[in-house]
């Protein structure tokens, strides 16, 4: 009865002793993106607490600050102030809330429907499958922006919609992994087993391919929320994204560009917040992907 | 083989029709071009005419079937806004991606290569860490920011090349910029496989033969590892042709990417939907072509 | 084993070659740029490079959609008319003129143009009237540049070089202004039909056309034979840059010599580096918002009013302009036309004068809820961010204001069709320099329609003159007071266009963002 048990998700073997050892740096990169994750999250659901200035109040005395300044008031500006006299640290804050809850929702969105379609095609094969895999070919073969720049302009670029233009980039990959693990895991011994015993089609799915999926899935969901993240960012860029003056990290870059000369802070700040929260997410993705190595897991 | 390649054929040539009716309804969907190609003083008249000299009042199906039987006579589509032949435009485009891409490529493959093979013998060793920070640092930049901080450092800041253009020096900036991520993407790629590969036990056998550590590794671990990325270069070849979408505008390059996003902000319909279609056949023979190496290589997929 | 490796290195070395053979297909692809030179004092300019934000849409005329073809096409087409740095009319192709009756003109070309190959040798009456009736026709989508009466033109050949137009209604006091968008092209070139000159333009003007890359540059090249003042420059080139950073650090780095639409931040770089200055130029290109008149709580005026008392134009100069970029707007009608009252005040920021209207206008009703202003993020310089500004002016009044800002491709055709009904930030800009044309224009009218009968009176009336009769003054001011008082706009800024220029080059912008250089000269030391 053991062997018919689903696992438990294979990245928290590891925290034995002894498989950590020559591990240490990828722990070490684990932890640290996992930290960032975390306070880029509290910065989106908290950000008053660490943002001293509001970030939507223009103060064009106080445009193009450099990093450091000084108010007349005394208040610093850690990293200056951008050509409507915003403190940048501020709108940097306030701006991971734009971009997370973009992200985080598009991701949740899109993985919802992609597992869903992936499988109901890796399960049930036959027509709908090779329809979904079809699909899934048109996506890769043309860039998505285009489609989204034009989306943006058809439906407009509230956050609902980016959500919605986010999330229909996003399921393809979740797709394509779980059809895959749902194809494979189809076949094992102990699925036929189960399904000789009596359990339902939809009881196997949710009990023990799913549970089997979960680490995979974590996995794309951790890069997939960097290429949301940098979809979001490019849209806002181009013009279509998060509006004005609603702070997004996008939006921000594409405002100071035209000032990269005058006032390289606006540029550095934002670019760096991005990358830095792809990063954790890539490498958290990339942890997680390593935990799952068959070689550690001690059994096939 | 034959059958392979046959059906994959056929594969592609569906992708590329749905791909191209696609993209056709959904630029469509988003407006009318007659009023953005004319000044702001049109008169609701002139847009109607307009309307009508650009065939846009037949019905879409129509459309979407002369469009498809003139985009490929060269001559006879012309672009909403140039009045120009749609086809060579694009055509004339795709050459400076290309051009673009392959020596972004070029760079990447062959900075991916020594630093993942560094990586992977020295696993877990800081240069090992090293490494793979900046690579996945190099993944998780946008491309428009590396870009405009290039330009800022190497053009304007320290003069040491030119800021935009065409030629051989103008090409590095925005060569420079795709290949970070590339890089990233490969060499990442090249050092897992690396990994998997070193501990197989043929890897041991010719260790214990007594070989040399550099045949060892290029003869049995690296050309073994080097497959996947072969093929991971052709995907991601692919991808950037159709991708340099944002960084293209900055460096004032003429490539697919430029065409693309003026003309989806112009509404020129004819250029994107064709701008598309290209990008991808482009795509899907890469793709093709990567398939059959990858069976080529891999005796295993062969065979099954 | 052993000749699967062997299959494979030859398969790995036949990639690699190949890659590298492909990393050798963009040195063939490449094309080098025109050089740049260092100019002699005194000569010519070798080769100028200008920056172009976008692409012109066609290089023949039927087929322009947006006067931003006029700057380069004027090099190397000549046009019947052009205007001076001042504003005033001047002849090219034409000599003198006569305006016989408001529906009669009689036109003298001057002698001696010749066009670029020499096969068609002089411009004479005849190529006037071919190039007239292809591009001054209803079916050219360079129509709209033109007034309708005009459109529909009879030109008859008087002699060699002279030509009478006939109109069927009168109101055509603007045609010459109009026919400075006329461009002339050979009538026998033009038999040989559409296609051909599209692709190889040939005119009468300073400069041969070269060559048009469409996304990458345009190039003409100076013509001797040229008929008219004498060429300072060998060759221009016009870069096409969309982004402005990359325009500006071309510009510092001499790979350009002129860039138009300098933001007023990097005016005081460009002065600090010794190559390079900055010329300003007061714009024909000014900034208001619309109001939907028909829609309510826009339908009263003290609604109107108090929206354009809340604005504090001073301030938004100073600050976001830098006191540099642009000049309040104080009137319809744009500054540098001489029927512009240069006494004329306009809206003072007076927040509590707002306050008392809005009190006053729903202490009568009306119902003053929330108001959605749009504005477009990439058509105009400061758009963006002016827009953000009015929306935060008109909060400090009291009301609830959301603002949406697209870019232009989404907003502008919903105001081209009347779809728009909240208020919308725009720019004119006056290429024709016909004070009543921004009262006649389509959208303009539609949205402040119904105007009082006297109004419509005035514009008929200058629309009879001729630019530089003085009764223009009288009329025109009159109609901007009345106009003016009753807020069909908020009134914003007047551009003061920033350029700007390498050091090498002297050369004087004009008002109505035409860039000629057909006046440019290298710059004495």
């Amino acid at each position: 009865m053991a062997t018919l048990a689903p696992k438990w998700p294979a990245f928290l073997i590891p925290w034995k002793p002894g498989i950590l050892r020559g591990r240490l740096a990828g722990n070490v990169a684990f932890l640290v993106s996992a930290a960032l994750m975390l306070l880029f999250t509290f910065f989106a659901i908290w950000p008053q607490s660490v943002a001293p200035y509001d970030p939507t109040v223009n103060s064009l005395s106080l445009r193009h600050k450099p990093p450091g300044f000084v108010d007349a008031n005394g208040g610093v500006h850690i990293m200056g102030t951008d050509h409507m006299g915003r403190d940048v640290w501020s709108r940097l804050v306030w701006g991971a809330r734009a971009s997370m809850l973009v992200g985080y929702t598009g991701l949740l969105l899109g993985g919802t429907v992609g597992m869903g379609i992936g499988l109901a095609a890796g399960y049930f094969g036959g027509w709908f499958d090779r329809i979904a895999m079809r699909v899934v070919d048109a996506y890769l073969s043309f860039p998505y922006i285009l489609i989204a720049i034009v989306w943006a302009t058809i439906i407009g670029t509230d956050m609902r919609n980016l959500v919605v233009i986010m999330a229909v980039r996003g399921w393809v990959e979740f797709a394509r992994v779980t059809r895959g693990q749902a194809l494979a895991l189809r076949e094992r011994d102990y699925i036929t087993a189960v399904r000789a015993l009596g359990a339902s089609d939809l009881r196997i799915v949710w009990r023990h391919i799913l549970a089997n999926i979960l680490g995979p899935i974590l996995v794309v969901a951790g890069f997939q929320l960097g290429v949301l993240i940098l979809l979001e960012a490019s849209l806002s860029f181009l013009g279509i994204g998060i509006r004005a003056p609603t702070p997004a990290w996008g939006s921000m870059l594409s405002d100071a560009r035209n000032y990269l000369n005058q006032a390289w802070w606006t540029v550095l700040f934002p670019g760096m917040a991005i990358s830095l929260l792809v990063m954790s997410a890539n490498f958290m993705g990339d942890s997680l992907r390593d935990r799952l190595d068959p070689a550690l897991q001690g059994k096939a | 083989m034959y059958q392979f390649v046959t059906q994959r054929l056929l594969q592609a040539l569906a992708t590329i029709i749905v791909v191209s009716i696609v993209v056709f309804l959904f630029v469509h969907a988003s407006g009318d071009p007659a009023a953005l190609l004319l000044p702001e003083q049109a008169t609701p008249e002139d847009i109607a005419n307009l309307r009508a000299q650009l065939g846009l009042d037949r019905p879409l199906y129509i459309q979407y079937l002369a469009f498809m039987k003139d985009f490929w006579r060269g001559e006879a589509l012309k672009s909403f806004r140039y009045n120009l032949p749609a086809l060579p435009l694009v055509l004339g485009a795709l050459r400076w991606t290309l051009a673009l891409v392959c020596g972004a490529m070029f760079i990447s493959v062959v900075l991916a290569i020594p630093l993942g093979t560094l990586a992977a013998l020295r696993r877990g060793s800081l240069v090992d860490v090293m490494i793979r920070v900046v690579a996945v640092f190099g993944q998780s930049m946008p491309s428009f920011w590396v870009a405009m901080l290039l330009m800022l450092f190497f053009a304007v800041r320290f003069r040491v090349l030119p800021v935009s253009g065409l030629g051989f020096k103008h090409a590095i900036l925005p060569m420079a910029t795709l290949a970070f991520f590339q890089v990233a993407v490969l060499l990442r790629l090249f050092r897992s496989e690396m990994l998997e590969v070193i501990h197989q036990d043929y890897i041991r056998t010719a260790r214990s033969k007594g070989l040399r550590e550099a045949i060892v590794v290029y003869r049995h671990a690296f050309k073994n590892a080097a497959i996947p990325v072969i093929t991971m270069v052709g995907l991601q070849f692919a991808a950037l042709v159709t991708g340099a979408v944002v960084t293209d505008p900055i460096f004032a390059w003429p490539g697919v990417g430029f065409l693309m996003v003026n003309s989806v902000f112009l509404k020129d319909y004819p250029v994107v939907v064709g701008a598309a279609i290209v990008a991808a056949v482009v795509v899907t023979m890469i793709n093709l072509a990567v398939d059959i190496l990858y069976g080529i290589l891999d005796p295993r997929i062969r065979v099954s | 084993m052993m000749r699967r490796q062997g299959s494979v290195d030859v398969l790995f070395a036949a990639v690699v070659l190949g890659m590298l053979a492909i990393a050798g297909c963009w040195a063939h692809a490449a094309a080098p740029t025109g050089t740049s030179s260092r100019t002699p004092a005194g000569q010519r300019i070798q080769e100028l490079k200008v920056a172009q934000i976008g692409n012109p849409s066609a290089m023949d005329c039927w087929n322009f959609t947006a006067v931003d073809e006029g700057d380069i096409v004027r090099h190397f087409l000549e046009p019947l008319f052009d205007f001076d740095r001042d504003g005033a009319i001047r002849g090219a192709a034409a000599e003198s003129w006569e305006m016989k009756s408001p529906t009669e003109w009689i036109i003298r070309l001057r002698k001696g143009m010749k066009f670029h190959d020499p096969k068609y040798e002089e411009l004479k009456a005849e190529d006037v009237v071919a190039s007239l009736d292809s591009c001054v026709r209803e079916t050219s989508r360079l129509a709209i540049a033109f007034a309708k009466p005009i459109l529909k033109h009879q030109a008859e050949i008087l002699d060699e070089y002279t030509i009478r137009l006939t109109m069927p209604e009168p109101g055509t006091g603007g045609l010459l202004n109009n026919l400075a968008y006329a461009y002339i092209y050979p009538k026998k070139y033009l038999e040989l039909g559409k296609e051909q000159v599209a692709r190889r333009p040939i005119g009468a003007g300073p400069y041969k056309f070269v060559e048009w890359v469409p996304n990458q540059r345009i190039v003409v090249e100076r013509f001797e034979g040229y008929g008219g003042p004498e060429q300072f420059i060998d060759r221009i080139v016009w870069r096409i840059i969309p982004d402005a950073f990359t325009r500006e650090s071309e510009f510092l780095t001499g790979g350009l010599d002129v860039i138009p639409f300098v933001q007023p931040a990097w005016v005081p770089e460009i002065e600090a580096n010794p190559n390079t200055r900055v010329e300003r130029v007061v714009s024909g290109r000014h900034i208001h918002i619309i109001l939907p008149v028909q829609e309510p709580p826009f339908t009263d005026k003290r609604v109107r009013q108090a929206l354009n008392y809340a604005v504090n134009k001073k301030e938004l100069v100073e600050q976001l302009f830098l006191g540099i970029g642009a000049v309040p707007l104080t009137g319809a009608i744009h500054p540098i036309l001489p029927e512009a009252d240069p006494e004329r005040a306009g809206y003072s920021y007076d927040p509590e004068k707002a306050k008392l209207l809005l009190r006053e206008a729903r202490a009568n009703g009306v119902k003053v809820g929330k108001i959605t202003l749009y504005a477009p993020n990439d058509r105009y310089t400061l758009d963006k961010e002016m827009g953000e500004a009015v929306a935060g002016y008109w909060r400090a009044i009291g009301l609830d204001v959301e603002y949406i800002n697209q870019p232009r491709s989404v907003l502008f055709p919903n105001l081209f069709t009347f779809k728009l009904k909240d208020p919308l930030l725009i720019g004119f800009g006056n290429i024709r320099l016909r004070a009543e044309w921004i009262f006649e224009v389509g959208y303009n009218r539609h949205y402040a329609d119904p105007i009082p009968e006297e109004w419509q009176k005035l514009i008929d009336e200058l629309s009879r003159t001729i630019s530089g009769d003085p009764r223009r003054i009288e009329l025109a001011r009159k109609l901007d007071k009345l106009w003016t008082e009753d807020a069909k706009w908020v009134f914003m800024i007047n551009y003061v266009d920033l350029y700007g220029v390498n050091n090498r080059v002297d050369w004087q912008p004009y008002a109505i963002e035409n860039r000629y250089f057909l006046d440019a000269k290298p710059r004495k030391k």
